[in-house]
């Protein structure tokens, strides 16, 4: 839109991007039911939000250096920030200097 | 009432492991504090974590037996046949049994996890009947590493209900790549020799068949065999925990322990001496001795993965066959690599190198599986008192649900559709609606669980869960796990094996996933035995709430995925079983097993003794419906071929003509319905009929 700065733009670009690549992902890994674009960006990815468990936990990490080619610095999962859909968005995001 | 259990003997042995080829191979390892280990050459484990197994060396040629002499098999990459491993330990038991007897009365019960290559699983109990002429029952149990203790427990059950007279029971499974990758992935497997109950932490997997010979003992010692030991009962359980984590209290293997000792009629306190599960990984290793010490107190206790490592659906069996060939010369077999305990694990279970002696008189193997389906054998030796039967109890239908393209049905409505014929996927159904979390179900857990909550919530009230069982039919792995996890290793290499993927890909994934997301605790079997395996599942589902008391129902019924076929249908349909003091609408007759082509001789089992039924529901080629037609007077309903039910897959057929059955004695359109289903490994009837008013 013409009254976005254009950083702004790219910026909200660049997350959406990453949030699709995030909800693909996990919805990979929960055999999720319904498009990954259903998936809530705010939800937690453990207990009572997704429902990861530890094996899924590693999943992530391995999708994230893997199949998107983050590089992660260390392999827990709390702290790198990946608590909510959202932690894995900036994750990404961050790994990509995008941030 | 009143008269005793019939004593089982095992009157052969046969096995083949990383110790070697038959017996006396697998005695002289063991006596040599020899383990199998070696660095794993078929396929390539550099992106693995661990690069040793347990393979069977006549695989790779280094010793191979004279059955490959004539293959160079080193040479391929192909999986290894696993008839011509499960054949080798299959014969050598078979001809050191030296029984004779009519093929019609030799069955077949054969476990294992990952079947040929991950695709076959009936075929391969198929090719042991043949090369035997086993012409009775053959049953394929698939619950992973628990697969051929199951596989005993039910040998026993056949003979004990005398459908058979004797019972090749076993299994095997041989070292796939995916497996190991899967396993890897998992962080499950140790750099080093599998040491259980000590360091480091970590299991090796194996390969390896390991059979029985199984007879009731009257007939075994009218012959003058001389028994390995007596088989006295056995116990399932789910821990409805985690795909591949097991209850952390332990819960589930005590359930099975109890069932064990229940259904043997012995006290805690009876037991000498364990075979443990003893994978050698933290989290196995100190829950189940936890659960041991709970239930048991302190048995001499070890485990023998340290020499044949983890042999998959094969150990249950082998690690029994060890403890046998110890114990017949007065020896309990020893824990190899056993550096000192673990935190929670045993201090001393059998420590060293070579069998210790130790006199054995009553003891249990245990195996502990993905899925959580665990499995305990009872066995013991000299005179035994065995058990008064129990009263045969009545058995009863309270629900039934059916989920596929046809949408989801119960009871009420099933007949509204049941002629409706349609193919493809399945319509989802709304999980949350019958109080069901879906995350984390693939598609096969999804639709069984959906048709297990519907026929739970049928019959009006919520069972103990805790004495609820779930008996499963599945032909395959399912479809979209084991795509997710082939995917993976295609676009990220075998480093990259998803590892949530991999644990759901066995044929009992679905019945684990659903006994974690409706609490379903009580016994647990799926049976991958062909077109009959959903009315089987039906049929042992009654014989156990008929003969035993550790359970009070049992949701029996089958799941299929689609699997890329033309023509393809993808569902599932259970129906609740329950034992019941008082009748209820509609009751399970009878039933009967026999073997394949032998319709008539199930249906006359199933019919004990009456001659008319009001409907005949059966699958079958078209002599065997003509047979049934001829020999069944059916009187109202008359006779419903399946071949008129809609599209529903292999594994959920069967299960389907028994929901069609139960509602067309719902409705009142008949008193009486004979069930048979003369398609696949075995022939398999069941009459449902209305109870008194």
């Amino acid at each position: 839109m013409s009254d976005v700065p254009d950083d702004v733009a790219l910026y909200l670009e660049r997350r959406e991007r990453a949030l699709g690549e995030a909800r693909r992902l996990l919805a990979s890994i929960i055999n999720f039911v319904g498009e990954p674009a259903d998936i809530d960006p705010d939800a937690g990815l453990f207990g009572t939000g997704l429902g990861l468990d530890s094996l899924d936990a590693v999943e992530v990490l391995v999708g994230l250096e893997i199949d998107l080619g983050i590089k992660l610095q260390g392999d827990d999962p709390m702290r790198l920030g990946l608590r909510s859909v959202n932690g894995v968005v900036d994750a990404i995001m961050r790994a990509r200097g995008e941030l | 009432m009143g008269a005793s259990q019939h004593a089982v003997f095992v009157t052969g042995v046969g096995a083949a492991s990383a110790l070697g080829t038959g017996i006396d191979a697998h005695r002289a390892a063991l006596w040599a504090g020899r383990d199998g280990f070696r660095p794993i050459e078929r396929f390539d484990t550099t992106a693995m974590s661990a690069h040793l197994g347990a393979t069977w060396p006549g695989w790779d040629g280094r010793t191979q037996p004279a059955i490959n002499r004539e293959r160079d098999l080193a040479a391929t990459s192909a999986p290894f046949p696993l008839h011509e491993l499960a054949l080798v330990a299959a014969r050598e038991a078979w001809s050191s049994a030296g029984v004779v007897c009519d093929p019609k009365r030799a069955a077949l019960v054969f476990g294992t996890c990952y079947g040929q290559g991950f695709k076959e699983f009936s075929p391969v109990a198929d090719r042991i009947a043949a090369s035997l002429d086993l012409a009775g029952a053959r049953i394929t149990i698939s619950t992973a590493c628990s697969s051929s203790t199951n596989a005993i427990g039910l040998a026993r059950d056949l003979l004990q209900h005398d459908y058979a007279d004797v019972v090749v029971a076993g299994g095997a499974d041989t070292l796939l790549r995916e497996a190991q990758a899967g396993f890897s992935a998992l962080g499950v497997l140790s750099a080093e020799p599998c040491a259980p109950f000590s360091d480091p932490p970590g299991t090796t997997l194996g390969e390896g068949a390991g059979f029985l010979v199984l007879e009731r003992a009257a007939d075994a010692a009218r012959r003058g065999a001389t028994p390995w030991a007596t088989i006295c009962g056995y116990g399932l359980s789910a821990d409805g925990f985690h795909e591949t984590t097991p209850d952390p209290a332990g819960s589930g293997v005590s359930r099975a322990i109890r069932g064990a000792l229940s259904d043997a009629g012995w006290l805690a306190g009876d037991i000498d001496y364990v075979s443990a599960h003893a994978t050698g990984t933290a989290n196995n290793d100190r829950i189940e001795w936890s659960a041991i010490q709970r239930e048991l107190g302190a048995p001499a206790v070890s485990g023998t993965k340290g020499h044949i490592g983890h042999t998959q659906g094969a150990a249950g069996v082998l690690e029994l066959i060890l403890a046998l060939v110890c114990h017949r010369e007065g020896c309990v077999p020893p824990t190899l690599h056993f550096r000192g305990a673990r935190s929670g694990c045993p201090c001393d279970p059998i420590a060293g190198a070579e069998p210790r002696p130790l006199a054995v008189s009553r003891a249990l193997k245990l195996s502990a599986a993905f899925g959580g389906a665990n499995a305990v054998v009872a066995y013991g030796f000299g005179t035994l008192p065995t058990r008064a039967s129990p009263p045969r109890s009545r058995v009863i239908v309270t629900g039934a649900g059916v989920v596929g393209s046809v949408g989801a049905l119960r009871l009420s409505n099933v007949l509204e559709v049941m002629e409706k014929r349609s193919v493809g996927p399945s319509q989802e159904v709304d999980l949350h609606g019958l109080g069901v979390e879906p995350r984390k179900l693939d598609r096969s857990a999804r639709w069984l669980t959906a048709a297990a909550a519907l026929a739970l919530s049928d019959g009006g009230r919520r069972e103990d869960m805790d004495r609820t069982g779930l008996f499963v039919a599945g032909a395959q792995m399912p479809a979209e796990s084991a795509q997710r996890c082939a995917g993976s290793i295609q676009t990220r290499g075998i480093a990259g094996t998803s590892a949530s993927a991999f644990a759901r890909m066995s044929v009992n994934a679905p019945a684990g996933a659903c006994s974690q997301a409706l609490g379903l605790l009580g016994p647990t079997s799926t049976l991958s035995s062909g077109e009959s395996s959903g009315l089987l599942a039906l049929v042992l589902a009654a014989e156990w709430l008929a003969f035993r008391d550790d359970a009070d129902a049992i949701v029996a019924g089958g799941v299929d995925e689609l699997s890329g076929l033309p023509d393809d249908a993808e569902g599932a349909a259970c129906l609740v079983l329950k034992r019941s003091r008082e009748t209820g609408p509609i009751v399970v007759a009878g039933w009967g097993i026999a073997g394949r082509h032998r319709a008539l001789e199930a249906a006359e089992r199933a019919m004990a003794g009456r001659s008319v039924v009001e409907g005949l529901i059966v699958d079958g080629d078209a002599p065997a419906v003509a047979a049934l037609k001829k020999w069944t007077a059916t009187e109202g309903l008359g006779v419903i071929e399946a071949s008129r039910l809609w599209g529903v897959g292999e594994s959920t057929r069967s299960s389907v003509m028994a929901v069609v059955a139960a509602a067309h004695i719902a409705a009142g359109h008949a008193q009486s319905v004979l069930v048979v289903a003369a398609r696949g490994a075995s022939s398999v009837a069941i009459v449902l009929e209305r109870g008194p008013r």
